[in-house]
């Protein structure tokens, strides 16, 4: 019996002993191949995220090209700001994420990249614009992302050029002139029944789209020479008469009553529905979609930008900054930086690379337009349509916007998207200038001015301020504060630290050598 | 001479700890079983609890959220108090103080009987199938996430297209923006909180409802009691225990007026009467990275809730009724 026994402990432990042996033989066969390494990447969008299939099927092909498996970290949009700070402080593996940069420099979240770049950045060297490299440069030099946007355009008017010829209106060239025609269009009551949406605005963009029009530089900072300080365009004379300008817009209902919460969608469901005769807000809002599905509906209906806008104090729109979408960057404590980087810069060694990366495969999720093997020429693609990718394995924007695009960019035949694409490019009804015609807008004095934001936190509670600037020029514009009450309002900004904030924000406009 | 008695007694004393001593023991060798269910919830509490307070800590120190778990325990120079006194100091701590409070109160007033008042009604229905009906109702709301009500209520309220405005316009008024009147926010939250919470609240009191002898029903009718006076006098003191024990834990969440339902119903035109505590450190915290001055907020609340348990727990006992402890 007690032979018995024995005899089934050893089988037992045999038998449990036997598969790690075969494992073992298993991982020593294969530690003759090159091993995968694996990438971790932050993504987020406003879709849901891909299928696990569609993610196992691109990580594959990734791993077969290049031996690096990108994993996906999702979040929706919504959502990604909080739940990146969660990820970072819990010590989750993440290798690469997109934000902006100084943030996360001053905590030691992330690492220079200048040694990366060098090793494995060839073609992120070769292929990005050269003028966006400062953009992610500190004072000495030491770079710590890659730039994922450039300086742009975004927030232009749009008009609905059929309505313009049906009631025979000139383009406005000025505000006063636009003020004009959106009573005009109020009366006219284009959609009939009182459901005209005359101007469809959003708060975020309110400011960028007409402001400037009555400050010295773009929202929201300019240069006082004065008393050589930076200052916020809250401070500015001229801030005041376009808060005025807004609460009497949206008293005469020429603005939309929820623009302060609105979403993106709601905003292309009402461009797309053709009751909306004119736009001042993100250009996507017009540019994608929302203008082809007008037009299915209604063949004649089209939107033309203002091609230029003028207030009392110059043009009316203010440039989005090149670091405004801030970088991808490497964290601190990442396990594989090298092939982060790897992975990074293969998305920008060719088209099939970058399609890949973004869009997916070939014949499953999208299908090539025109291919051309030689940059030189803009490519064109289109996506299937099936939902499957969303892009997670490359983050940032399009090429268009970072590479030198008229030599390496993608576009699309899709003509629900050919709007956006004839503005990014400058062609069609853009060819006097679309995404990148500065000549229509200002700057902001810190457009390209690197602030140390950490280090400002420590002496000035910002949030309470860009709270108090938001909240309370929105209660002017509804009406529900009087603006006899703007001294006040600016002498509580100087109690709870503007001044303070100034102060800092000026000594990083100097640092950055902007006065030179 | 004078010594002598205390000798004695002493050992008498020590004799009588080692006997409780040993009663406790064999009580708990009696009924190891038992204590060891306990286990699964002590252990949870430990660890899921108690040990998590350490965090607080963050509130004294200058955390970098980013080093890690770590830097919990080893990270941050001291601060003492310095993210107290740049919460107590800060612009928006009172109006923040005073939304929590007022939402809170007005959720309390109206919310707090509610659920009560429907599980009377209920209890007095004798056609069972209206009755599982109107319970069924009254549950559902219960079962909708924060983001579907609001998209609910901006279905009712919008100005562009929303029902209520559509019937204003269609009598020839002017849109109201319901959900961007700062007037009107806390009254919308507090009428959803009410809707999304009454049924659900109710099930509670209808099972100690339950629990009430029959006898007593009966002997009140021969007596001639009205539907009424059975209520007064027979239903409600049934049930007063459980409304006292879930008044008392509502007080210490006096400051949680619902971070999810005013997130999703919150916007800058309306933060004057919107913002509470809990969206105050949730945008400090989260998403400004500034943890130890969140964590001074949270542990400002935390500690202003255990006070009201306490204050409430000593007044139920004092007026004779059960407590907590």
């Amino acid at each position: 019996m007690e032979r018995i026994s024995k005899a089934l402990i050893v089988a037992i432990a045999a038998a449990l002993l036997a598969p790690m042996a075969v494992f073992a033989a298993a991982d020593a066969e294969g530690s003759a191949e090159p091993a995968v390494r694996d990438v971790y990447i932050f993504s987020t969008s406003n879709a849901q995220p891909s299928t696990p299939e569609a993610l196992e099927e691109i990580q594959e092909e990734v791993v077969k090209r290049i031996g690096i498996r990108p994993h996906s970290i999702f979040s929706p949009s919504q959502q990604a700001d909080e739940k990146l700070a969660l990820l970072l402080s819990s010590g989750e593996r993440l290798d690469t994420f997109k934000e902006t940069w100084p943030e996360f420099s001053a905590r030691n979240v992330i690492r220079p990249i200048g040694d990366l770049l060098d090793a494995h950045g060839s073609s992120i060297r070769e292929w990005l614009r050269p003028s966006l490299w400062p953009t992610v440069t500190d004072a000495d030099g030491v770079i710590w992302g890659i730039p994922n946007n450039s300086a742009r355009l975004a927030n232009p008017v749009w008009i609905r050029a059929d309505l313009l010829e049906r009631y025979d209106k000139p383009v406005p060239s000025t505000i006063a002139e636009l003020g004009d025609l959106l009573e005009f269009f109020k009366q006219e009551d284009p959609a009939g029944n009182g459901n005209t949406i005359v101007m469809l605005m959003d708060l975020r963009g309110m400011n960028m789209t007409l402001a400037a029009g009555y400050l010295e530089a773009g929202w929201p900072n300019w240069y006082d020479t004065s008393n050589d300080s930076i200052r916020h365009s809250v401070e500015d004379p001229g801030y005041r008469e376009y808060l005025e300008l807004m609460r009497d817009w949206f008293a005469a209902g020429y603005i939309n009553p929820d623009f302060f919460n609105i979403k993106m969608t709601d905003m292309r469901a009402h461009v797309a529905s053709g009751v909306v005769p004119v736009v001042g807000a993100w250009y996507s809002s017009v540019t994608h979609t929302a203008s082809a599905q007008l037009a299915e509906m209604d063949p004649d209906a089209r939107y033309l930008m203002v091609p230029e806008l003028r207030g009392p104090k110059g043009v009316a729109e203010t440039a989005y900054p090149q670091n405004t979408g801030g970088a991808v960057m490497i964290t601190a404590s990442s396990q594989e930086p090298e092939a982060a980087m790897e992975c990074l810069d293969y998305a920008y060694s060719g088209y099939d690379a970058y399609a890949l990366l973004r869009y997916g495969i070939e014949g499953k999720d999208f299908e090539w337009g025109t291919r051309e093997p030689d940059f030189g020429i803009i490519n064109t693609l289109d996506r299937l349509g099936t939902g499957r990718y969303q892009g997670e394995f490359v983050r940032g924007t399009s090429l268009s916007m970072t590479v030198l695009s008229d030599q390496f960019a993608l576009g699309s035949d899709n003509p629900a998207l050919g709007m956006i694409y004839d503005y990014i490019f400058e062609r069609g009804q853009f060819s006097d200038g679309g995404m990148f015609d500065f000549s229509r807008a200002k700057d902001s004095a810190l457009h390209n001015v690197i602030v140390d934001w950490a280090k400002v936190q420590e002496e000035v509670q910002r949030s309470d301020l860009d709270r108090m600037v938001e909240e309370e020029t929105l209660k002017f514009i509804l009406g529900t504060r009087p603006l006899s009450e703007y001294d006040q309002f600016l002498e509580d900004l100087d109690r709870i630290g503007l001044q303070r904030l100034n102060k800092l924000l000026t000594e990083a406009y100097v640092a950055s050598g902007a006065l030179n | 001479m004078s010594t002598a008695p205390a000798i004695p007694a002493t050992a008498q004393r020590r004799a009588e700890r080692g006997a409780r001593r040993r009663r406790r023991l064999a009580l708990l060798r009696q009924h190891r079983w038992i204590y060891f269910l306990m286990l699964p919830a002590l252990l949870f509490f430990v660890l899921f609890r108690y040990a998590p307070m350490y965090g607080v800590i963050i509130a004294f120190k200058d955390f970098n959220p980013f080093g890690g778990p770590q830097e919990i325990f080893f990270g941050g120079s001291f601060a003492g108090f310095k993210y107290f006194q740049r919460l107590f100091s800060g612009y928006y701590f009172l109006p923040v103080l005073r939304n929590t409070v007022s939402i809170s109160v007005q959720q309390l007033v109206l919310g707090f009987p509610a659920p009560i008042i429907l599980a009377l009604l209920l209890n007095e229905v004798r056609v069972s199938a209206f009755k599982r009906t109107v319970q069924t109702i009254s549950y559902l709301p219960h079962f909708l996430s924060w983001v579907v009500v609001y998209s609910l209520t901006y279905a009712l309220l919008s100005p562009t297209n929303g029902l209520v405005n559509l019937l204003i316009k269609s009598g020839g008024g002017q849109p109201i923006h319901f959900l961007a009147e700062p007037g009107m926010f806390q009254a919308i939250i507090v009428a959803t909180t009410v809707w999304h919470a009454t049924g659900w609240g109710s099930i509670l009191y209808l099972a100690a409802m339950s629990n009430i002898d029959p006898n007593l029903y009966e002997a009140a009718r021969i007596d001639g009691a009205s539907k009424l006076q059975e209520v007064w006098h027979i239903t409600i003191p049934g049930i007063l225990p459980v409304i006292i024990i879930i008044f008392i834990l509502r007080m210490g969440r006096i400051l949680d007026v619902g971070f999810d339902h005013i997130l999703a119903f919150y916007s800058p035109a309306v933060y004057s009467t919107g913002d509470i505590i809990d969206t105050y450190v949730y945008r400090e915290g989260l998403i400004n990275f500034n943890y130890s001055y969140a964590a001074a907020a949270g542990m400002f609340k935390s500690v202003i809730a255990l006070a009201l348990v306490v204050v409430a727990n000593r007044f139920s006992k004092r007026w004779g009724e059960a407590g907590l402890w």
